[in-house]
């Protein structure tokens, strides 16, 4: 929970989110404001053909715009509310992605990624859980493997300083050996296939 | 992500545009016109604003769409490279451009 917690106030105030909130309520704004400008131009244009003082027309106007700014910043704020939810949607994911990558590079174990069914990014998580699938199967496997195979060939040549092996034993563990490291190169190339 | 932006601000939008008819309706019967004169004059300003807003949905989708790029695509380039890396292929340094709205991946693998 308190990693959630953390996760949130960092995306906040990371710079790319804040960047993309920006753009998409400055989107907003600017299309609003225009829309409204607009408008009000149109209807200025309307009313002026009309025999109507210019007093009355600027009073009319002056009128009719506070309610439609107020309720312009109510939207405002709203909008600026959804567009922090779908940014979570994007960069929050990305950001787990980010981090399990980390941990991968760093050499840790990671759980399966996951995210969340909302969540606007995908794909992503099949490729990373593929990743971490392969790099787990031939690092496990291949770390304990040539741990063993090292002790082997350590043990054998023990025995070839001792003189206790004869050549044809000597062979035969030299084979098995061989077979060992030609079954772990298996594993690997089948990680990569 | 488009279609949810874009909902957003044809929301707003809508909702401002609706807003501004409808207080300009009202106070326009404090004009001294007659209501038919003060209906005649919202209905002909209605073709107008209708073209307006089509010109700005169709340029807020291109700028929208351009914001999903720069989220997108180096997100689609980067599960290319982890396939590459998968694949046993050799894949060159991984790279965002400059203005790539996920460069901070970057930051968080250190």
């Amino acid at each position: 929970m308190t990693q959630y917690k953390n996760r949130r106030r960092k995306l906040i105030i990371s710079t790319l989110q804040w960047k993309m909130i920006l753009s998409v309520i400055g989107l907003i704004i600017g299309v609003s404001f225009i829309l409204a400008t607009a408008l009000f131009f149109i209807f200025k244009s309307k009313i002026s053909i009309l025999s109507v003082s210019e007093e009355v027309i600027n009073q009319f106007f002056s009128d009719s715009m506070l309610p439609v700014v107020i309720t312009a910043v109510i939207l405002f704020a709203i909008s600026f509310w959804a567009v922090v939810l779908i940014s979570h949607k994007i960069y929050g994911p990305l950001y787990r992605f980010g981090l399990y990558l980390k941990k991968l590079r760093n050499g840790e174990i990671t759980e399966e990624l996951q995210f969340r069914k909302h969540d606007a990014v995908n794909g992503l998580k099949e490729i990373y859980n593929d990743l971490r699938g392969a790099f787990e199967k031939t690092l496990k496997y291949d770390y304990k493997e040539m741990i063993s195979i090292f002790t082997e060939l350590q043990n054998i040549l023990d025995k070839v300083h001792d003189k206790q092996l004869k050549d044809e034993e000597l062979s035969q563990s030299l084979q098995t050996v061989c077979d060992r490291i030609a079954n772990a190169l298996d594993v690997t190339s089948e990680v990569i296939d | 992500m488009i279609l949810s932006v874009m909902g957003l601000i044809a929301g707003v939008a809508g909702a401002l545009v609706v807003l501004t008819f409808v207080v300009v309706r009202k106070y326009a019967s404090l004009l001294p016109i007659t209501p038919e004169v003060g209906n005649q004059l919202i209905a002909k300003s209605v073709f107008p604003v209708i073209i307006i807003v089509i010109i700005l949905f169709i340029l807020s989708f291109w700028a929208v769409l351009l914001i999903s790029h720069k989220i997108y695509g180096p997100l689609y380039r980067c599960g290319k490279y982890i396939e590459q890396l998968i694949g046993g292929e050799k894949a060159g340094n991984l790279k965002f451009r400059k203005d790539d709205a996920v460069s901070e991946l970057k930051n968080i693998l250190g």
